[in-house]
């Protein structure tokens, strides 16, 4: 399992980033991610949609990512696209990696 | 999705802003975008679905600016807000190949957009939506929104 902390703001800039680190964990043997949005400011459909390609990859593993966030601005763009039913998505790290590690 | 609506109240004026269409300055775009709503009345929810809209508007316009294989260094976003107390209506321009244009345009530097998200966001956060797709002249994106009543 690996935590990914991001902090600040994920869209077309800075998205590409979150981008190949997932595949950098994928390529090196890791499928169960926690991607902790704790410190993020602000996400749009650039960050989601690396988080959609992230998932089909680890999927492709049998494995998982889940999110940590507890921002009502951030889970509500989770919300309306329906990906808050796509990934799991914890209010703290606590929880999210006790999930994961059972 | 098309909208008229009729200002309301006086108009307190109008903020225009141009950059590069390049993706590090959607960011900056953000930025005016939400100082300006904020400065209208809007509350911080209502700032937030802003910038996200302006985001998503911008990324498609920055997307969709470049020619495969080209650069366009000329290419820019223009973005302009009309802001009224309480409402503000974006309109975002883009000078580019448009978005059903005879040659659907990507970034050689981006990657194939994951998910599409984008318009579905716009669609639900703002209060109306419209596209203008002209491939003349680019595409352009117009949306309002409205400080929510309580």
């Amino acid at each position: 399992m690996a935590v990914l902390g991001l902090r600040g703001e994920v869209d077309v800039y800075t998205a590409p980033k979150l981008k190949s680190s997932l595949i950098d964990l994928v390529d090196e043997g890791t499928f169960s991610i926690v991607v902790d949005l704790s410190e993020v400011d602000f996400i749009d459909s650039s960050g989601l949609g690396v988080l959609v390609g992230g998932l089909k990859r680890v999927k492709s593993h049998e494995g998982s990512i889940v999110l940590v966030c507890s921002q009502e601005n951030i889970l509500k763009i989770f919300r309306i696209t329906g990906l808050n039913k796509v990934f799991p998505i914890y209010a703290t790290l606590d929880e999210a990696t006790k999930e994961v590690a059972q | 999705m098309t909208h008229g609506f009729t200002p309301i109240t006086e108009r307190h004026g109008r903020v225009q802003v141009v950059v590069p269409a390049e993706e590090e300055f959607v960011g900056v775009v953000r930025i005016v975008a939400g100082s300006a709503a904020a400065s209208v009345g809007m509350s911080g929810e209502d700032v937030a679905d802003l910038k996200v809209a302006v985001s998503e508007a911008c990324t498609n316009a920055v997307r969709h600016a470049y020619e495969p294989g080209e650069l366009h260094p000329d290419r820019t976003v223009e973005v302009s807000l009309g802001l009224w107390d309480g409402v503000v209506e974006v309109d975002v321009c883009d000078r580019g190949g448009g978005v059903q244009g005879h040659m659907p345009s990507r970034s050689p530097r981006l990657d194939r957009q994951e998910g599409g998200f984008g318009l579905t966001l716009i669609g639900c956060l703002m209060d109306s939506v419209e596209l203008i797709d002209d491939c003349e002249s680019g595409t352009r994106l117009k949306f309002l929104k409205r400080r929510a009543v309580a």
